[in-house]
């Protein structure tokens, strides 16, 4: 019930309030009006009633007087009181008159309505008087009948008149009524006592039951007048003190006593009747002012009722309209308010924020009104914040976003971000699709998107790294150093035409909020450059290869140089000689010629220090020995020939180069001796270092020239042949591998020791190295392997006649044949030449640690001996 | 405290070539390792904070070796110094536990660098 009072609207709930309030004063100012009202129609009607009481009392007055006349002339039976009661007969009647022309007149319409019943029986009573006046005058009837006949008809007046009055709400008045009322009975008993005193009077005698009667009378008109005295105003007392008395009085008194004390009564009836009539008039007057006073009174009260009801009336109507107006006004007031702030608030709630609430009232709508313009001020306030930030956004992005794309749409590189699916950003250079040649780039997963393009192996790494790098406890450097396709190499297709590109693609972290975010891939096209750089390296090798042959021909002595390359063109002409001759199929003969000349001049070539020459001759012996293992033909052994021709030309090359070098040596001619001897001794460091590279191990050549040995030209060349030889043994079958080193104490680097010396007329030459030394085993099984010696020869050998077994021709104690050694000939080369010279040679080793070779030549007083040239 | 380092490779001169190069490098070097049998053996033993470990070595190579190493002690900081160029293994390595990786020849800037980050330290 209660939530239901509370839910309603404020309109039905001011309707809840104000409607039983309204009834409620409505029903108060008709209370007040009415009963303002009632006082006033009381006061009017009593008033009249009065009026009419008046009027009935003159009669009752003048009745009673008649009664008194009437008894005293029954009494004396006619003789006296004929005359007076006529006249009072007439009296009467014109009281009478008078009281009906009162109640005939229209002003009692209502009071004559309401007491109707009374007024007819009371006229009834009044007719009777016709009646009794003829049976008074026909002495019909005794005294004391006539007496009660009369009183019947004053009793029945009487009574009516109390009917009349008695009836009002006002107290004093209604008191005042009832002393008047006890008044009037008090003065009817005085008047049947003037009656009973009349008729005892003019019998000069009182019977008994009169005397009983008269005795009554006064006493109960006594107690009457005591009853009146206790009610009856102060004013009225007064006024009744001051007329009932004086001489009259004293007299009706006196006569009372009279009556009370004696049998016989001998004061004459016309005296009582006159005294008792004047006390009686005395009390009409009293009654009258009574009457007067309380009709003032009444009239008084009727027109204080009727200005009172007005009063209240107007009042009534004045407040009335004046709540009514009130309330209307304020609530009409508070629900325009109510509705125009629930109209505000919708405005607000509807997002509408460009106008303010107007409440003209100062009570807590009109604050609330003001509290609410204030809130709608910051919230625009706010509002217009966050526009101006929201616009400075906007610009922001469309800038950045303007110089993304625009960046995007020109830049070489392809660009995007990958997400943690490795998905591709939707947003990526226009780039990319001219480097894959690929449309669908965007939203594709980064892995699909290059399975076609790399190795199955480089995509396993891809994600892998990919995963790594989005791994927040991974460095990103240390991540990165593992990209695998940081360059790589793609073929694309478009149009059929498969292209091969080189890309590099870059990683990025990127983060946000201190998380990886995204990662940025950056894929640049290098075709271009990496083609330029791999063009660039060739032409750099090729540049490299001349200068090795310039190098290579300013560190080998001239004369050697020219001996070599004359020997090598004559020789290579040669096997192209042999070849034109050669007229059948004799190809594997030509192919053993060709291989014995090449391995010569290869063997030449090392000696020199010519490399370049050497690997030449290397790659055609290897040629050449893969062509031995099957069937040679024609066109196989074109190939070889072609490779020679190339040789060749290469020879003729530095030829020319040589030529032109020489004419400037020509023109700046030095001291030729130790120009050799510093280049002999650079080409055999160089010699040592390449074969040892080639054999995976590493040496160091230490030349040993303490007396500051100048070689003779003549032995240069020889001295030359032989060291790298003997360095070429040393490192392919003396040194051991560096492991193999370590294992046995030894340093890694192998020791290689040259030195010169000489006396007055030799010249020496130490050779050392601290390889394994000379395996005699070894030797003797290879010497009957390469049938060289037989195994009975090898028994009954000295050790030093063994050692020499290696300066034959075509031993060789490694498996495998390189450019290096294993062919047998590099001792045979230095027996050759020791011999050729004259020289002496002496072999010292201790197995497992060194080996020595001596080395004498004699030293030449002329140099008479010369190359070729 | 120093953290404590063990250095494997199978060759001795880039064992020494490490430990040289981090000699003004505030660790303490506890030992050095030729394979990955050796290095299980020290890491169980020893506990080192750090090992620098080799990829190609006889016996038990470097990823096998970083399983092991894993196991015993899964917050050994190892950090891979190769001279072995292929990517995948790298990143097998990082994948199985490795943190740092570096490729040979390496010298005392970049070991300082690469520990710096590995260690997390700020790098002076």
């Amino acid at each position: 019930m209660i939530k239901r009072l509370t839910n309603l609207p404020i309109r039905q709930k001011f309707a809840v309030i104000i409607i039983p309030l309204i009834v409620i004063i409505l029903a108060f100012d008709y209370l007040q009006v009415r009963y303002h009202y009632l006082d006033y129609s009381d006061s009017v009607r009593l008033n009249k009633a009065i009026t009419v009481g008046i009027e009935i009392n003159h009669v009752v007055h003048e009745i009673q007087k008649e009664r008194s006349i009437s008894s005293g002339f029954l009494a004396n039976e006619g003789e006296s009181f004929g005359v007076k009661l006529s006249q009072q007969r007439e009296k009467t009647d014109s009281t009478l008159q008078q009281y009906y022309t009162e109640i005939s007149s229209g002003d009692l319409g209502e009071l004559i309505e309401l007491h109707r019943g009374d007024l007819d029986e009371l006229n009834t009573f009044f007719d009777k008087l016709t009646t009794l006046r003829k049976s008074i005058d026909q002495h019909r009837i005794s005294s004391e009948e006539s007496i009660d006949r009369f009183s019947e008809i004053n009793n029945t007046a009487l009574n009516t008149v109390i009917k009349l009055i008695d009836e009002t709400r006002d107290k004093e008045i209604a008191q005042q009524i009832h002393a008047i009322i006890y008044f009037l009975k008090s003065k009817e008993f005085a008047s049947i006592e003037r009656a009973i005193g009349t008729q005892a009077f003019s019998h000069n005698h009182i019977g008994f039951d009169l005397y009983n009667r008269f005795t009554t009378l006064v006493a109960r008109q006594n107690s009457y007048l005591d009853a009146f005295e206790i009610i009856a105003n102060e004013e009225s007392t007064a006024y009744y003190a001051q007329m009932v008395q004086g001489e009259e009085v004293q007299e009706v008194e006196r006569m009372r006593q009279v009556v009370f004390l004696n049998d016989t009564l001998s004061e004459s009836p016309d005296h009582w009747y006159d005294v008792s009539t004047d006390k009686i008039n005395r009390l009409k007057r009293v009654e009258d002012f009574m009457s007067d006073r309380i009709q003032a009174r009444t009239q008084e009260i009727a027109s204080q009722s009727v200005k009172n009801f007005w009063t209240f009336l107007i009042l009534d109507i004045t407040i009335g309209i004046i709540a009514f107006w009130l309330m209307t006004t304020l609530v009409t007031n508070l629900l325009k308010n109510v509705s125009i702030l629930e109209a505000f608030t919708r405005r607000i709630s509807a997002g509408d924020l460009s106008k303010k609430v107007v409440i003209p009232t100062k009570d807590e709508l009109g604050q609330y009104a003001n509290t609410f313009n204030k809130m709608v001020l910051e919230i625009r306030k706010s509002q217009f914040e966050l526009r101006k930030q929201r616009d400075k956004a906007k610009f922001l992005y469309k800038n950045i976003y303007g110089v993304s794309l625009v960046v995007f749409e020109n830049i070489e590189q392809g660009i995007f971000l990958l997400d943690k699916e490795f998905k591709i950003s939707k947003f990526h250079s226009k780039a990319m699709k001219e480097i894959f040649n690929n449309d669908r780039i965007a939203g594709e997963n980064f892995t699909n998107f290059m399975r076609p393009l790399i190795l199955p192996r480089e995509l396993e790494a891809l994600e892998m790294f990919m995963r790594h790098l989005f791994n927040e406890d991974m460095d990103e450097e240390v991540v990165n150093q593992l990209n695998p396709i940081d360059q790589v190499k793609i073929h694309t297709e478009q149009n059929g035409i498969v292209a091969t590109k080189y890309i590099r693609v870059e990683f990025t972290r990127i983060f946000r909020k201190n998380k990886i975010q995204n990662i940025m891939v950056t894929v640049s096209d290098e075709t271009e450059s990496i083609l330029l750089q791999q063009h660039l390296s060739e032409a750099e090798k090729k540049k490299q290869q001349e200068t090795e042959r310039v190098l290579s021909i300013l560190k080998i002595d001239p004369s050697i140089l020219r001996g070599f390359l004359h020997n090598s063109r004559k020789m290579l002409k040669s096997i192209s000689e042999r070849y034109e001759k050669n007229d059948g199929d004799e190809y594997s003969e030509l192919l053993s010629f060709t291989f014995d000349i090449i391995h010569n001049l290869k063997g030449n070539a090392v000696v020199i220090g010519m490399e370049l020459m050497a690997n030449k001759f290397h790659e055609i012996e290897e040629a050449i020995t893969a062509l031995q293992s099957k069937e040679v033909r024609g066109k196989d052994f074109l190939a070889i020939l072609y490779e020679v021709d190339e040789a060749d030309r290469m020879i003729a090359e530095i030829a020319e180069m040589l030529y032109k070098i020489i004419n400037i040596y020509k023109k700046f001619p030095a001291e030729g001796d130790s120009v050799s001897n510093i280049m002999v001794i650079d080409s055999l460091e160089r010699g040592a270092e390449l074969i040892a590279k080639e054999e995976g191990k590493t040496v160091n050549v230490t030349f040993d020239n303490l007396e500051n040995v100048i070689l003779p030209e003549t032995y240069i060349g020889p001295f030359k042949d032989m060291m790298i030889q003997l360095i070429r043994n040393s490192i392919v079958h003396g040194i051991e591998a560096p492991s193999v080193r370590m294992n046995e104490g030894k340093s890694i680097t192998g020791e290689i020791l040259i030195e010169l010396s000489k006396s007055d007329h030799e010249l020496f030459i130490r050779y050392k190295d601290d390889g394994r030394g000379l395996d005699m085993n070894r030797i003797k099984q290879q010497a009957v392997k390469k049938g060289i010696s037989s195994q009975d020869e090898l028994d009954e050998m000295e050790d030093f006649e063994i050692v020499d077994l290696i300066f034959n021709e075509g031993f060789s104690t490694a498996d495998k044949s390189d450019a290096n050694a294993g062919r047998g000939q590099g001792m045979h080369l230095v027996k050759s030449l020791l011999d050729e010279h004259r020289g002496a040679y002496e072999i010292t080793y201790e197995e497992g640690k060194e080996f020595q070779m001596i080395i004498k030549l004699p030293i030449l007083e002329s140099g008479n001996e010369t190359e070729e040239a | 405290m120093k953290e404590r380092l063990l250095i494997v490779d199978d060759s001795s001169v880039m064992r020494r070539t490490i430990e040289k190069n981090l000699a003004d490098y505030d660790l303490e070097i506890i030992g050095q390792a030729a394979n990955g049998v050796e290095a299980v053996q020290m890491v169980m033993e020893q506990k080192p904070d750090v090992v620098t470990l080799d990829i190609t070595m006889p016996e038990m190579d470097g990823i096998a070796c970083l399983e092991e190493i894993m196991k015993i002690n899964p917050n050994t900081k190892v950090m891979i110094i190769t001279a072995l160029a292929d990517k995948l293994t790298g990143l097998i390595a990082l994948d199985k536990g490795a943190r740092g990786f570096m490729y040979k020849p390496v010298n005392a800037d970049d070991l300082a660098k690469a520990f710096d980050k590995l260690l997390k330290r700020d790098g002076e």
